[in-house]
C-alpha cells in the first residue's frame, strides 16, 4: 500500500513539473509567428472559406485561450484546415509562446 | 408619378432592411445574450473572460464571431467545431440569432487590435 501511495506521489509529482515546464515566452515566438503574420497580422485580412470572413484579432486576446485555441486544432476538435496544418507544426512550447507573444500586444503596439 | 415615389421608396426601405439583416441586430443580439447567460464565461464586459482559456469577445470581428458560432453548430463536420460548453450554447441559436449576437459583441469597446 505504502508503494502505492509513493509511485501515485512520484506520477503527480512529475505530471505537476510537466505542466510547469512550458512558459510562454514572447521573446522567443518572434522566430516563430511568420507563419501566423500573413493573415492575422494585416488588418482587414479575410478567409475565403468557408464562408468568407476577417479573420480573427488576437492581439491582446488571452494567451490561455489561444492556447486552448491552437491546442484544439491540433488535436482535431477544430477543423478548419489552415490552421490545423500550423497547429500540427507547433510543439506545445512554439504554441505557449506565440500565446505569450500575441497577448501582450495592445492597441498601442508590440512590444520591442 | 406617386406609383414611381412609392416603388422608389419601396426599394429604398428594402435595401435599408436588408442591410440591416446582413449586419445584424444589435438591440436583439444583447437581448439574446443576456437570455443564454454568454457573460457567465465571456465576462460582463465580454473583455474579462471567468477563465483564462476563454475568449475576450468584445470587439471581434462580425464576421469572424459568425464563423466560430456556425462552426460550432458544423460540429464533427467539415470546418466544425468541437467543444464541450460551445457545442450546447449554439444548439438554439437561428441563423438570424447567430448574426444580431455577433453585431453586439462585435459592437462593445474592445482592447484587442492587429499588429504584425
Amino acid at each position: 500500500m505504502k508503494k502505492i501511495t509513493a509511485l501515485l506521489v512520484l506520477v503527480s509529482v512529475t505530471q505537476v513539473g510537466t505542466a510547469a515546464e512550458i512558459v510562454g515566452n514572447a521573446q522567443a515566438a518572434k522566430a516563430k509567428i511568420e507563419m501566423c503574420i500573413g493573415c492575422h497580422g494585416i488588418p482587414g485580412y479575410k478567409a475565403t472559406f468557408p464562408e468568407v470572413y476577417q479573420v480573427p484579432m488576437i492581439g491582446g486576446q488571452g494567451a490561455k485561450y489561444i492556447e486552448a485555441a491552437l491546442q484544439a486544432y491540433k488535436k482535431g476538435d477544430r477543423k478548419h484546415p489552415s490552421m490545423r496544418g500550423i497547429a500540427a507544426s507547433l510543439s506545445d512550447q512554439d504554441i505557449a509562446d506565440v500565446a505569450a507573444f500575441y497577448a501582450q500586444q495592445t492597441r498601442a503596439g508590440s512590444a520591442k | 408619378m406617386n406609383h414611381l415615389k412609392a416603388v422608389v421608396v419601396a426599394l429604398v426601405c428594402g435595401a435599408i432592411s436588408m442591410t440591416a439583416q446582413a449586419a445584424g441586430n444589435v438591440a436583439n443580439g444583447k437581448a439574446l445574450a443576456d437570455k443564454y447567460n454568454c457573460f457567465t464565461c465571456h465576462g460582463k464586459d465580454y473583455n474579462t473572460p471567468l477563465d483564462p482559456s476563454y475568449p475576450k469577445l468584445a470587439g471581434q470581428h462580425r464576421d469572424y464571431l459568425e464563423h466560430a458560432l456556425v462552426a460550432y453548430k458544423r460540429g464533427d463536420g467539415a470546418y466544425g467545431r468541437n467543444n464541450a460548453i460551445m457545442t450546447g450554447q449554439v444548439k438554439p441559436l437561428s441563423n438570424k440569432d447567430i448574426k444580431d449576437l455577433a453585431a453586439y459583441l462585435h459592437s462593445l469597446p474592445g482592447t484587442m487590435a492587429v499588429h504584425r
